[in-house]
């Protein structure tokens, strides 16, 4: 028994994002999984955890679309689930903790049975109060995820099992003496093997036993005088009660693995109404995206805008519009401080919550399905320029091209400036190249004017630029908007703004 | 002419010297390795000495051939290696026999193994049968094992311990486990109380888990168990009498001619084994020609230890080898780290493993046969020049020079070149002379390239540096010389991010 409200069927293969720390720390992801845990550590851990496991599959993505809406419609139910089968796993895992075995005593399979047996009841219970809850929601659900948990619960979990599960609890809780039938055969060099438990009875009904005597014809009996002898006799009744005690503690193992998988996906759900409402608080949109196959190169959006700049700075940053298709290349040149790595992170975090069934931070958004998002972006340690630098930078471009695939998503945030123009410029039109004619969907902020100028005279039909919006002062709006490389410099921008403007004498 | 060896196609070579002793050019080729990868796991067989000794016959080599061309039959190969499995379960059992105490138990055990046996033989028998064999070496098998699987001692073998083993199988018994007795009874109700109580919970387990109870594990018995097996054996007095009395009657079963057969096919087996993990990852091999005049032709050999070292058919360049009736001697020149010594293992091990019967690393190959193969490398641990080494260099030279014939082969490899550039170039083309007057066949790799043309009769080979990207080394090694110089970006080239080592990544 599953809860399968992650995934329609059964899990597929992780795909976890690879390079996920430098993923995190690009997008700035952490704000999310923190807005998402409202405090809850568990659901912090869920959250990044799912997220970073990205899906590829449309089906499942909308599966999930669908349960999410689900949910943020009944808010406090769905989150009733979540607390539930906490309870469920906590109290187990309290009970599991207190009986640990000691290792200083051996502990006998009939004090073990008792253990188990007091198990069995504490999850059967819980079971008990999963049907409860879920005969009083389960018509207030449409979604199909939904639908077909609370029809597994019902199927599953009926009256009957409720009532045989009980009897043989207290079957079991009754400590004492047991005797023990077996069944056996002759093995390999004639030990005995095929040893079956065919009934078990408890002492108190030995009298009346004893005068039915065996079924067998012929019957000798060993008596268990030697201290040899009587041990291997009580070895064999151990044997024989832990087969038992396997039937009994794999039941409530599974039990205990439902209820942990149950509490994992449903604070996956819980942690994306916890930050529905936070943006909703910011009155900040947001929509469910469209995914469109990997093999598509699809990029439209309508007012995306970086959802952890919003939470952070507890506004709506300045949002963007782009409507393009069969483009694989984007390359956005720019004056600094202009807005082109916000505009990079928004969306790469649109893609990478897209892919795990979430909504994103956008009017409208639609991409193709990425089989992974890797990001090269420059860091504060590599800014300056030197050798050293030069070879780190390339050396985490390399782990890249280690990872990327023909439907992966780059996103480049001025790569290649540890060296100089030149080079730098180089090695970007390689590489760049390469990644284009393979159609790879990159995305590149670049303040290598020269590279993107020549990229752009070639006139390729399948690559796009983009330019952080100036006015013609210098002010900065933030916005990008489509249009070619300009020459711009952030230390021109710098000169006019302290020296003064150009004059058209000079 | 009756089934000799699977080995051997008649006596007398079946009963030549073998060498007991690894011959020295196995650490210089790295045959050393690859016999040591293909023996590993059957060290029991003790074959060692078999893979020392190549042969020196043609019609013994083709003998082998035939087996091995058969043997890669996959359903024939199987049903082989299947036989050698049960062999081996025989073998293990009769062990357990001999060393367990309880006489019931030894009895048991020997019964086990005869019955293994009978069934390996037949199934082995059966398959042969049905197969459409070409090899003189298995048919003659093949009409041995007919005879013997018809003859009355084993069909009686195998009659007899099929049905007594039914009949001990046949037994049940029942126990019951009080505080202080325990009943055993013959009866055996039909009742498992943990599927019952494993019912109750089918919607959330799965059931089919088996429910038999596991105790006393190993061989032996304890106490209780064979008190257990004592009153077991009363009830069923009859049969356990029969089994006392099959081990008496049986006491070697096995076949003298199978259990050398279940041994030598191991050398078949082993070396299958060995090239088709090579071959599922991409790797190719081919049966040898030997075409009989002195010709030799290589195809795209390559050195089977460093492609089983790098597990990747990409990594691996291949190489060929043509000498015409008349050439005999080769010298290879070019930079270090250019694949000469790898050329040298290639042409190597292509010689050894076809003189041993055996498919060899190429794509295809015409060969001839060698009386003697012999080695000259460097001795790595002595790099100090002087003349100490010079002269254990020689000596070491000596030795080999003296049982060397027309049908020998040498190669050499920066030989006698720690002394001054001078000297080893007349040395050199002293020890080419001699080779080339003895007329053998000879690959001589130096990097003084005056030797290459020492005299007219010498082929030249390279190994080539590819013109485009400086010193970046093709390990393709050719029949001519070019080589040039060209800058390139080092920290780019280090991390593959050029334009074409993107592509290339990409293209993956």
């Amino acid at each position: 028994m599953t809860p399968n409200l992650l995934y329609k069927g059964d899990k597929p293969a992780r795909n976890r994002q690879p390079l996920v720390n430098d993923l995190i720390q690009d997008l700035n992801l952490d704000h999310i999984f923190k807005a998402m845990a409202q405090g809850d550590d568990y659901i912090y851990r869920v959250a990044s955890d799912v997220i970073m496991n990205s899906l590829t599959d449309i089906g499942t993505i909308s599966y999930r679309q669908e349960i999410l809406n689900d949910c943020m419609a009944r808010a406090n139910e769905a989150k009733r689930l979540y607390s539930l089968a906490t309870d469920a796993v906590n109290e187990t895992n309290r009970y599991k903790e207190n009986t640990k075995p000691s290792y200083a005593r051996v502990v006998s399979a009939t004090t073990r049975l008792a253990s188990s047996a007091k198990l069995l009841e504490l999850t059967v219970s819980h079971l008990e109060i999963l049907m409860k809850y879920a005969s009083e929601v389960r018509n207030r659900f449409t979604s199909e995820g939904m639908v077909r948990f609370f029809k597994t619960i019902e199927e599953k979990i009926t009256g009957n099992f409720l009532d045989r599960a009980e009897k043989l609890i207290s079957e079991l809780q009754c400590l004492g003496d047991y005797r023990i039938t077996l069944g056996a055969k002759l093995g390999l060099g004639l030990k005995g093997s095929g040893y079956v438990l065919r009934s078990l009875e408890r002492k108190g009904f030995l009298m009346l036993r004893k005068l039915k005597k065996t079924f067998a014809r012929k019957a000798v009996t060993i008596d268990l005088e030697s201290m040899g002898i009587a041990k291997s006799a009580k070895d064999f009744q151990e044997a024989a009660l832990i087969r038992v005690l396997r039937v009994v503690n794999s039941f409530s193992e599974k039990a205990v693995r439902f209820f942990e998988e149950l509490r994992f996906e449903t604070a996956f759900y819980t942690g994306c109404i916890n930050l529905a409402g936070a943006l909703e608080k910011l009155k900040a949109p947001f929509t469910m995206p469209n995914a469109y196959d990997a093999g598509e190169r699809k990029l439209c959006f309508k007012g995306l805008y970086d959802m952890s700049l919003a939470l952070q700075e507890k506004r709506l940053p300045v949002p963007n519009d782009l409507a393009t298709e069969d483009i694989w290349l984007y390359i956005v040149t720019g004056a600094n401080q202009g807005g082109k790595s916000t505009y990079l992170r928004s969306i790469g975090l649109a893609q990478v919550m897209m892919q795990c069934g979430m909504f994103v931070a956008a009017e409208s958004f639609g991409s193709n399905v990425s089989d992974a998002v890797l990001t090269h972006f420059i860091r504060g340690e590599d800014a300056a320029m030197n050798s050293g630098k030069l070879d780190l930078e390339l050396k985490r471009m390399s782990e890249i091209m280690k990872h990327i695939t023909g439907n992966s998503l780059l996103l480049m945030n001025e790569s290649f400036a540890t060296t100089t123009e030149r080079e730098g410029a180089r090695i970007a039109k390689g590489i760049i190249l390469a990644l284009y004619e393979n159609r790879n969907k990159t995305i590149f902020v670049t303040h290598l004017f020269d590279f993107a100028d020549e990229f752009h005279k070639r006139g390729e039909p399948h690559a796009y630029f983009l330019r952080a919006e100036r006015r013609d002062q210098g002010e900065r709006t933030f916005r990008i908007i489509p249009g070619k490389p300009l020459y711009t410099s952030y230390g021109e921008d710098l000169y006019n703004a302290i020296i003064g403007p150009e004059s058209a004498g000079e | 002419m009756g089934f000799c060896s699977i080995l051997y196609n008649d006596e007398n070579e079946k009963n030549r010297n073998r060498q007991a002793r690894m011959p020295d050019y196995f650490y210089d080729l790295n045959i050393d390795q690859i016999v040591g990868d293909i023996l590993t796991g059957r060290e029991d067989y003790g074959l060692e000495s078999l893979f020392f000794t190549p042969l020196s016959d043609i019609a013994a080599i083709v003998y082998r051939q035939e087996i091995m061309r058969e043997l890669e039959d996959p359903g024939l190969y199987r049903c082989v290696e299947n036989f050698t499995h049960e062999m081996m379960k025989v073998r293990e059992y009769l062990k357990i026999c001999d060393d367990l105490h309880n006489r019931c138990q030894q009895d048991r055990w020997h019964l086990e193994a005869a019955a293994v046996y009978c069934r390996a033989v037949k199934d082995l028998h059966a398959f042969l049968e049905a197969e459409n064999l070409s090899s003189s070496g298995l048919l003659l098998f093949r009409d041995w094992l007919k005879n013997y699987v018809g003859s009355d001692l084993f069909v009686k073998l195998a009659a007899d311990s099929e049905s007594l083993l039914q009949e001990l199988n046949g037994i049940r018994y029942s126990i019951q486990i009080d505080s202080d007795c325990i009943e055993i009874g013959d009866d055996f109700p039909e009742t498992d109380y943990c599927a019952e109580i494993s019912e109750i919970f089918k919607d959330f387990c799965d059931t089919t888990d088996s429910h038999e109870i596991s105790a006393f594990p190993g061989l032996e018995m304890c106490t209780l168990e064979s008190r257990i097996l004592s009153i077991v054996s009363d009830m069923h007095r009859k049969t356990f009498d029969k089994l006392a009395d099959f081990h008496k009657s049986y006491k070697s079963f096995q076949s003298h001619c199978l259990v050398g057969f279940d041994r030598e096919i191991q050398f078949y087996l082993a070396f299958l084994t060995y090239v088709r993990r090579l071959e599922d990852i991409g790797f190719h091999f081919s049966m040898p020609e030997f075409s009989g005049d002195k010709r030799i032709s290589i195809t795209e050999g390559y050195d089977l230890a460093l492609a089983k070292k790098l597990g990747d058919t990409s990594k691996i360049i291949c190489n060929d080898l043509e000498l015409g009736g008349k050439e005999r001697i080769v010298v290879l020149t070019g930079p270090n780290q250019g694949g000469k010594t790898t050329y040298a293992r290639m042409f190597g091990q292509i010689m050894y493993f076809a003189a041993l019967g055996c498919v060899v690393p190429c794509r295809k190959a015409v060969l001839t046969l060698f009386d003697s193969m012999h080695t000259l490398f460097p001795v790595e641990e002595d790099l100090t020049k002087n003349a100490g080494r010079l002269k254990e260099e020689l000596v070491r030279l000596g030795k080999k020079l003296e049982g060397a014939t027309s049908e020998s082969i040498f190669l050499v490899n920066e030989f006698m070149t720690s002394t001054t550039t001078y000297d080893a170039f007349t040395l050199g083309k002293r020890l080419l002379k001699t080779l080339e007057n003895m007329g053998c066949v000879c690959l001589y790799i130096t990097h003084i390239t005056e030797l290459a043309s020492v005299s007219e009769k010498i082929v030249s080979m390279v190994a080539e540096v590819d013109a485009g990207s400086g010193e970046r080394r093709t390990f393709r090694i050719l029949r001519k010389t070019a080589d040039g110089h060209v800058y390139v970006n080092p920290i780019v080239e280090k991390y593959r991010l050029s334009y074409e080592s993107v592509k290339e990544r990409l293209a993956r």
